[in-house]
């Protein structure tokens, strides 16, 4: 079936395209050097990774959800919730050594749900997480009837001031946080049933791997990485809303899919994910330092996603193109 | 997306029936809709229990309004799920076919020429998802992503974040008129869901859209016209949001860009709900319109039992996760990845 | 999973979602019924509007009902009247999300033989009996312009956050801002117009954009009420707070911490809860069949000015909230 290989196995390709997408990076910081240089000063590059940190950590859940095969549009929900009971508990006087362990349990418990749902009960993923999104988030909803937080703990306060010219901790955090993915996703057995039950389940079945640890390894990550964003987003707002992230997902998926993951699963890497999170973070910045209207930063931003499915896809496309037999993908 | 049988990867002079076969199977093992069904029809007993409302002509004449306008974009969304595709720009389709019906009612064109243009550009946009798709083979969900994206954006761009109000009458007349006592936009909606049955059972092309869905391979292998059933079923899906777009003008006797929005999910939801496996294969008319009228007279109900708006959605998703788990349960637990 | 766990889930999913949808309660008397829908739920300002309406519904005796749409979307809005309206309330209330589309079923509702209001937000005349607004759109607008130039001395560029861009109301408020800085303060220059859409994270990020965009800014103006926090937290971010001008719309609440340090100086709203209890006051009238007139005082509101020919009535004049009052104000 899949007659690209997977990341293991084809090392030639999963360098090409994150060649392409560095390749058009550079273009683009050719373009923006020209038209805005100011993108390049340092305070606005400080403001730019800050704008990455919390994208990137949950980044890195949804690739371990997309490379098993599977997708996760519940994330902004989780994200909305624990950023509320983080808050709240904070604010009742807990201290950060209860809160956190909390909060991060929240997320992945969450994530547990729809990791039960997939494995055990068979739904389809965007099934799922479709109905979890619902279900958390009308029960979020209704739990704070509306209301926002509008002043958070001062311990969380500090964690996401800026410091070190600009810089704050989402960015160690999101290092880190890629550091581990990285080591789990290459060197444990984990990882790897996740890249061969992603690749093909009917395989991986063969090979006794069971869809259980890839399929609850994948979105229980998801689920507390998304927690951890909440830290770091209620950090920086320092004020919460209940409808927070909704549709976050989607920019989530986008980013990772950018990043070269195949959404079929099996296919993807780390570095991707960082380059398609820096392409869409970079974009929007810059989109807004060129002074272009908010309609055609839209406009804008869906032609870059296009063109970079585009370009994942050119092995593919290229085959077709000269009427060379492929696979069924 | 996956193909949900691994085995037939020979080309088969004897193609047809197979594919027949196999969808006939899936849909008489997929007892789904019957579920559903079922506990629609249960809580509509206890709803009108309770509600002395619930039963009455005019709640089912305003029910039945916003249900069509869903249950044509989920229709679409059959097809396209039938092939083992998705489609998330359908919101944006429809925005941008009620703007451009917005420009045109501005310049004081004729009532056809307004529903014209909404049709033609939803018509376009869908082409341009099945170009992409279908022809360049990418993948769908990720092109639907980025066209919601542009669309949606273009629309924004057209109407300048404005709503254009002041269509004629005879634009307004879908909202209005009732024959019978039946709203039309129901008719419509009951009308294009037969066409849409008779085209998926005898026409050649809905032979093709199951086939490509259950095993892309085998189909291309028996020389079915791959790339052109894909670029149907999308501007099919564009044509019938155009529509959508009209009744929503209709309904609201103005245009927004951001008409539409919540759309998406919802024919993704009720095409799921009525049973359809999520990667392809079989499509059937009747458990979509099932589907789609389930989320409806729930959300309709709950709503007159005075139940809050932010529980009505988390029952609404509950409803659709047993439904499916039902689903999955009576089909013996397979689910479509094997 | 096994087929009898299977069975078990089922079962318990769904008795769980008929006990929580019979949990509700019915309104025995749908004739003293008053239904009340915002833009949105889910929001502080409607919250507090809901209560004041509340108070004052229960102090007249009405039954007070209020839902609406999960988010500021028309036709979600449209769906939910149409919804309310099989059930005859005596009275509707609604903030319109959009002007034109709420009209087609307001007026539906008129021709039942309910009283529509529209508060808040306004749709098209002909679709509502009366239009309870909060102050007029001319006077905020221009009043909100004042506060940003005096503290500007009249000169240097500002930015707009707004909410949707599709909001009829905030478009409205907008175009008296823009009519005012023009006519009264030429010194001063507009250089952008961004939506935050109710959300703080989304007016946070655009106005860190802004501040990078344009490093000769020297006010922005939040136009709805998730927009002021998130601009007065990005400037305090960025190390400009005081150099940096913030005017515009919000709750006291929301603006506590920056207005006691000093970030922002005022900020402006009215009282929302008065404006619903006033709304459900003009109901209530319209239940006994009476008509408002200018200059009559309703109990727990204040005078409120009536204009017979437009069917609208004013609440009252912007409060601005600044160091010194603002302790008196909690919601």
């Amino acid at each position: 079936m899949n007659s690209l290989g997977d990341s293991a196995k084809s090392p030639e390709i999963f360098h090409r395209h994150e060649a392409k997408l560095a390749g058009l990076l550079f273009v683009m910081g050719l373009a923006l050097a020209v038209a805005a240089p100011r993108f390049f000063s340092p305070v606005n590059l400080a403001l730019l990774a800050r704008s990455m940190g919390v994208l990137l950590i949950v980044s890195v859940g949804m690739l371990n959800v997309i490379l098993s095969g599977g997708i996760d549009v519940s994330a902004g929900a989780i994200l909305a919730v624990v950023s509320i009971v983080l808050v709240r508990l904070g604010n009742h006087g807990l201290t950060p050594s209860a809160v956190l362990p909390l909060g991060l349990l929240t997320g992945a418990a969450l994530g547990g749900v729809n990791a039960t749902l997939i494995a055990e009960l068979r739904i389809p993923p965007i099934v799922a997480t479709l109905g979890t999104a619902g279900l958390f988030r009308g029960l979020l909803l209704e739990w704070t009837q509306g209301e926002w937080e509008s002043s958070i703990p001062a311990w969380l306060n500090t964690i996401g001031s800026p410091r070190w010219g600009g810089l704050d901790a989402s960015i160690l955090a999101a290092a880190l946080v890629m550091l581990a993915a990285g080591w789990i996703l290459h060197r444990t057995q984990t990882g790897r049933a996740i890249f061969r039950y992603g690749d093909s389940p009917l395989a991986a079945a063969r090979t006794g791997i069971s869809p259980r640890q890839p399929i609850y390894f994948a979105y229980i990550s998801l689920g507390l990485l998304a927690a951890i964003g909440a830290v770091f987003s209620a950090a920086q707002l320092g004020a919460v809303q209940g409808n927070a992230a909704n549709g976050y997902e989607l920019t989530v998926i986008a980013a990772v899919v950018l990043g070269g993951a195949d959404i079929l699963g099996g296919r993807g890497s780390l570095l991707g994910t960082f380059l398609g999170v820096l392409l869409l973070c970079s974009l929007q910045q810059g989109l807004v330092l060129l002074h272009v209207a908010t309609y055609w930063q839209s406009i804008a931003t869906g032609v870059i996603v296009l063109l970079g499915v585009v370009l994942s896809a050119a092995p593919r496309l290229r085959r077709t193109l000269l009427f060379q037999p492929s696979a069924s993908r | 997306m996956n193909s949900t049988s691994a085995s037939s990867l020979e080309p088969s002079v004897n193609s047809a029936p197979k594919f027949a076969a196999h969808a006939a199977v899936v849909l008489s093992e997929n007892l789904q809709p019957v579920v559903v069904a079922i506990l629609v029809f249960a809580f509509c007993i206890y709803a009108g229990y309770r509600s002395g409302d619930f039963w009455s002509a005019l709640n089912w004449q305003l029910l039945v309004q916003p249900l069509a306008e869903a249950g044509l974009v989920s229709l679409g969304m059959m097809f396209v799920i039938a092939t083992g595709g998705i489609d998330l720009s359908v919101g944006s389709i429809i925005g941008v076919a009620a703007v451009t019906a917005g420009v045109a009612a501005h310049r004081n064109l004729p009532f056809y020429a307004i529903e014209l243009t909404a049709l033609a550009s939803g018509l376009l946009c869908g082409a341009f998802n099945g170009v992409l798709i279908g022809v360049f083979r990418l993948s769908a969900i990720l092109v639907t992503l980025g066209s919601m994206i542009l669309f949606s954006g273009i629309a924004l761009a057209i109407s300048n974040g404005n709503s254009f109000a002041g269509f004629p009458d005879s634009v307004l007349w879908w909202n209005d008129a009732t024959p019978l006592g039946v709203p039309v936009e129901f008719v419509l909606f009951l009308g294009i869901a037969a066409i849409s049955a008779v085209l998926l059972r005898y026409s050649l092309w809905g032979h093709y859209v199951i086939a490509v869905g259950s095993n892309r391979v085998a189909a291309r292998y028996s020389g079915y016209p791959v790339a052109l059933t894909l670029f149907g079923v999308y501007t099919l899906q564009g044509l019938l949001c155009g529509m959508t777009g009209i009744l929503l003008v209709a309904r609201l006797a103005s245009a927004r860009a951001d008409l539409g929005q919540g759309l998406m999910l919802m024919a993704i939801a009720a095409v799921v709900l009525g049973g359809a496996p999520i990667a392809g294969g079989a499509a059937s008319v009747i458990a979509t319109v099932a589907g789609v009228a389930a989320f409806y007279i729930v959300q309709d109900g709950l709503l007159l039992l005075d139940v809050p708006p932010f529980v009505q959605r988390a029952l609404t998703s509950v409803l659709l996760l047993v439904a499916v788990a039902v689903g999955i349960l009576l089909r013996g637990g397979r689910g479509d990845r094997q | 999973m096994n087929r009898s766990e299977h069975i078990r889930f089922t079962c318990l999913a769904l008795s769980a979602m008929l006990l929580a949808a019979g949990c509700s309660r019915l309104p025995r008397n749908s004739k003293t019924l008053f239904v009340m829908v915002p833009k949105l739920v889910g929001i502080p300002y409607f919250n507090a509007a809901r209560d004041g309406a509340s108070q004052e519904a229960s102090r007249v005796g009405l039954q007070f009902f209020y839902t609406g749409p999960t988010a500021a979307d028309a036709s979600l809005q449209v769906d939910v009247i149409a919804g309310l309206l099989a059930r005859h309330p005596a009275v509707l209330a609604v903030s319109c999300d959009d002007a034109n589309a709420l009209a087609p079923v307001l007026r539906r509702a008129r021709r039942y033989g309910i009283p529509v209001l529209t508060w808040d937000a306004d749709a098209q005349p002909d679709a509502r009996d009366w239009f309870v607004s909060q102050v007029e759109d001319e006077t905020l607008g221009r009043h909100v312009m004042d506060v940003l130039a005096e503290q500007l001395g009249g000169r240097g560029q500002y930015a707009i956050i707004t909410g949707s861009l599709t909001a009829s109301n905030l478009n409205a408020w907008l175009y008296w801002m823009k009519k005012q800085q023009q006519e009264k303060y030429p010194g001063m220059q507009l250089v952008s117009v961004v939506p935050g859409n109710d959300d703080q994270q989304q007016s946070f990020v655009q106005a860190q954009s802004l501040l990078q965009a344009y490093p000769d800014l020297r006010g922005i103006i939040g136009n709805s009420s998730a927009a002021p926090p998130a601009i007065a937290r990005a400037i305090e971010q960025a190390g400009f707070s005081g150099n940096i001008t913030i005017a515009g719309l919000s709750t006291p609440n929301l603006m506590r911490h920056y207005i006691e340090s000093g970030t922002v100086k005022t900020i402006t709203l009215w009282d929302p809860g008065k404006l619903g209890r006033l709304t459900a006051a003009v109901a209530a009238m319209m239940l006994r069949h009476e008509t408002p007139s200018d200059g009559m005082d309703v109990s727990n509101v204040g005078r409120i000015r009536v204009f017979p020919e437009t069917h609208k009535i004013v609440m009252g004049s912007p409060l601005d909230f600044t160091k010194e009052n603002i302790g008196q104000y909690w919601f």
